[in-house]
């Protein structure tokens, strides 16, 4: 009995042990494909997506207005999105982020991005935003077959985009070759 | 006999403690280095976002913002890395589940106390089908064989489900959620083998059916080797499955979807049970067959409506024919639900569904063992319905209120009640408060059968025969519930769960002891004891489960839990069953768990849990502390190697001591496998 508590408990040790050490490797180089956060990694493309759309004059009311985004429902993304566009400036705008619990309140937001938490109420939130200067980005899978423009499927662990580009154009949004080019292009 | 392999739990904990409290001061110094840098993803371009590999910890927690009620998740990917062959394994990582494995086959599941090795206090659903056996209330855990690989989610959803599930969801429900058979394209190849299991396969392959489709077809093997008993002995409980099944999903534009899937299982093996008597071979052991073979078959549409409006219909058929002990039982089950999910307004979001199912049970005694139901066959119908409205009160507070109206043939018209209110207090913290009512229906057996339990020697008289008679007149046990919780995202990197509870159960079943009287229906004279159920106990529980997920660093996840439980029980007047108070010593009064995720390189994955278990004080059994280990190795894209232990501290001990007998403990041992996963 003596011999097998022993053995138990430099086991733990070990364990313990191991872990603290290992703790403090970081992935070093960029050949490694870190894992992250679901919604950190989301919340990285939400921000980057200000960069690659162009809106149309009429969505903002002076040259130094800054860019919202809008987050719809239950927010997942916790501090992360906040953190990413903190004294971030895209074509000399600053960037906000604005929650809204209510459709009706998406006036002045540039990005939208509608949570899995408004599934239910997605074609009528949708339906909403017709003719208004919008991106919208989802990552329920019916979100483009709902009348979404862009989303964010998790595929094999890696986050993929989709976009509905014709319904970009018909917003008046334009959305750079760039963005195209690395999105799956899909129609409702 | 368990003494030669007791493991002292102080020294034990002591020494988790002290390993722990070193990796937690090596990672927090560490932690705190890095608090310094930008954000990891700042100035990022899209193509570093799409190579990051992610994981998903927050969506089931932020969907879980607005329920109020105890909810444990297990994802795909805590599956993978638990290294568990089994489901009942995989749910030991649950906070508030009590999993005791009794031999090779059998197992003692349950949530919130009342375990036993067919605990009949919690409801398990298979993709929305119940593998409850109402014939026996219980679950048979070794038919329970969903391929592991296969599985996207098991919700383990603590206290009443009845407003939703309706009866015998009264401690809990377990779901256990498949994946879409779009997200099993390809092939799937799985060998493993161990010291437990000389081998198990998975041959799975997937792919298109039609455009708008896809299907995935699957044949599994599971083989389990006899188990070990003290003093050197072995039971004969090896445990041999074969699984043959499918799964089609179809999503059209037009907003609907269907999914059809079927399951064939055929189990055979043995049970190694004790004879009940006061004459020797008192004590005895007797090995019996065990054997079975099942079928279900289940189709499900969604529909969406042009106001956003959701419906459901769902319909299965299972069968269910088991021999045990040369008794024969069968079931045939055929289910159609409907479910029609509305906003109506801004402020509601209702659910209401219509459930009627058919029973049909047929219990064929094998004659000498003098087990008798009245009827032996029986047809029944269980009509429910339910509604169940989520009102907006403001901004963030939400109150759920519904019911489930339901009629069964034992007991009737029941009602199961609840209400939550939900206040997410922040966009990351939430505080939620329930009420709710469940119960349990009466089963065949105690209702009608009578069953010669055993032969005592009386004093001055001879033979005394002990009879256990069912009771056509039971009514269900009800449960009474109270709930309070917490849960909070504290940062990116850490979240805390918290749920107290208080817990009313009345009309508990007991076993009545009669006047006993002198029957000559055999060829001397017997005295016959007679025993009966009745709802004659009551009880008061409370308790809490506490649980968290801490990201240390990116490659390091810890998952600690605790569970702590107190059960009273007593008779009420009138009532004299002496073994009702000893339910309690059935179920742990603490349990502490903590899980380590750790990803040491790029395609090495090494994992474990800790898990400490109190003592069954009802059954004589010491606490324990189990260590579970899995190392993965991802070769490439399409090739894992994985070498898991289980039990590692241990030489073996007893887990769970079944008071019916049919099921003799066994030692349950280190153990030790390898497995091989190639996708192509």
């Amino acid at each position: 009995m003596g011999i097998r508590i022993k053995s138990g408990s430099a086991a733990v040790i070990l364990l313990g042990g191991l872990f603290g050490a290992f703790s403090h490797a970081q992935p070093s180089s960029r050949a490694s494909a870190p894992s992250m956060e679901e919604y950190q990694v989301k919340a990285g493309f939400v921000s980057s997506f200000a960069n690659f759309v162009e809106w149309p004059p009429s969505s903002f009311h002076a040259p130094d207005d800054p860019l919202t985004i809008c987050v719809l429902g239950a927010d997942p993304f916790g501090t992360s999105l906040d953190a990413l566009t903190e004294g971030k400036v895209v074509a000399g705008r600053s960037l906000v982020v604005r929650r809204i619990s209510d459709s009706r309140r998406v006036g002045g937001c540039h990005l939208l991005f509608v949570s899995a938490s408004e599934h239910l109420r997605l074609r009528a939130i949708l339906a909403s935003l017709v003719g208004q200067s919008i991106f919208s980005i989802g990552d329920t899978s019916d979100f483009i077959a709902e009348g979404g423009l862009v989303n964010l499927q998790v595929d094999n662990g890696k986050v993929r985009i989709e976009i509905n580009a014709d319904a970009a154009r018909d917003r008046r949004l334009r959305v750079s070759s760039r963005l195209l080019q690395l999105a799956r292009s899909v129609k409702p | 006999m368990i003494t030669g392999e007791r493991i002292d739990p102080a020294g034990w904990l002591r020494t988790a403690v002290m390993g722990l409290a070193w990796a937690l001061v090596a990672s927090i110094s560490g932690s705190r280095a890095s608090a310094q840098t930008p954000p990891p993803l700042a100035g990022a371009s899209l193509e570093d976002l799409m190579k990051i590999d992610v994981t998903s910890v927050s969506k089931k927690d932020q969907t879980l913002s607005r329920t109020g009620a105890a909810v444990f998740v297990i994802g795909a990917e805590d599956i993978r890395r638990s290294g568990a062959a089994n489901i009942p394994d995989v749910l030991r990582m649950a906070p508030g589940v009590e999993v005791a494995q009794i031999n090779s086959n059998q197992w003692a599941v349950s949530i919130r106390g009342f375990n036993a090795v067919y605990s009949n206090k919690v409801l398990v659903l298979i993709d929305g089908r119940s593998v409850y056996t109402s014939s026996f209330s219980g679950v048979y855990w070794d038919q329970v064989d969903t391929s592991l690989e296969d599985i996207e989610r098991i919700e383990v959803i603590r206290g009443p489900g009845g407003t939703v599930w309706g009866a015998n969801a009264v401690n809990g429900v377990i779901n256990i959620i498949t994946k879409s058979a779009a997200d099993t394209k390809g092939g799937t190849v799985v060998a493993a083998s161990g010291s437990r299991e000389p081998g198990q396969g998975l041959l799975q392959f997937g792919g298109d059916a039609g455009s708008q489709g896809a299907y995935r077809i699957f044949g599994k093997y599971f083989d389990t080797y006899d188990s070990p008993l003290p003093g050197g002995h072995t039971a004969v409980d090896g445990w041999h499955t074969s699984h043959l099944g499918g799964r089609a999903d179809w999503g059209f534009a037009s907003g609907d979807s269907v999914s059809v899937q079927g399951d064939f299982f055929s189990g055979s093996g043995g049970a190694t049970s004790q004879i009940v008597s006061g004459y020797p071979p008192a004590g005895a052991l007797l090995n019996t067959r065990l054997e079975n073979k099942s079928g279900d078959a289940l189709a499900k549409w969604d529909h969406k409506l042009a106001n956003g409006s959701q419906t459901t219909l769902q319909i299965y058929d299972s069968r269910d024919g088991r021999t045990e002990d040369g008794n024969h039982l069968s079931e045939n089950i055929l289910d159609v639900e409907y479910e029609h999910h509305l906003a109506a307004g801004t402020r509601h979001d209702i659910v209401w569904g219509l459930d009627y199912r058919f029973t049909r049970e047929e219990i064929d005694p094998f004659a000498s063992y003098g087990i008798q139901v009245n009827p032996p066959q029986r047809s029944d119908h269980l009509f429910a319905a339910f509604m169940q409205d989520e009102i907006q009160l403001s901004r963030s507070v939400f109150l759920t209120v519904g019911s489930k109206i339901e009629h069964n043939a034992y007991t009737g018209l029941e009602l199961e009640p609840s209400l939550q209110l939900v206040w997410n207090t922040s966009d990351r913290q939430t505080v939620w408060a329930s009420a709710g009512r469940s119960i349990r229906e009466p089963d065949t057996l105690e209702h009608g059968m009578t069953f010669d339990l055993g032969t005592v020697p009386v004093p001055g008289f001879g033979n005394g025969v002990l009879v256990l008679s069912g009771n056509a007149h039971l009514q269900a046990e009800r449960l009474t519930d109270y709930e309070t919780g917490y849960r909070a995202q504290l940062n990116p990197r850490a979240s805390i769960d918290l749920t107290g509870f208080l817990s009313f159960y009345h009309h508990l079943l007991t076993t009545e002891t009669g006047d006993p009287y002198v029957s000559l229906s055999q060829n001397e004279p017997e005295l016959v004891i007679p025993l009966h159920y009745e709802n004659l106990a009551h009880a008061c529980d409370y308790g809490m489960e506490v649980f968290g997920n801490w990201q240390v660093t990116p490659r390091w996840k810890l998952s600690p839990g605790i569970t702590v439980l107190r059960m009273s029980l007593a008779d009420d007047p009138g009532g004299n069953d002496a073994t009702i108070v000893q339910t309690a010593g059935d179920s742990p009064r603490q349990q502490a768990e903590i899980r380590s995720r750790f990803k040491l390189l790029r395609n090495l994955d090494w994992d474990g849990s800790l898990k400490y278990v109190d003592s069954l004080d009802g059954q004589g059994i010491p606490a324990y502390t189990r260590l579970d280990m899995r190392l993965g190795w991802r070769l490439g894209e399409k090739t894992e190697f994985s070498l898991s232990g289980e039990n590692l501290t241990s030489g073996g001990h007893f887990e769970f001591i079944d008071r019916s007998g049919l099921f003799t403990p066994s030692l349950i041992a280190r153990s030790v496998s390898g497995k091989l996963t190639w996708w192509f």
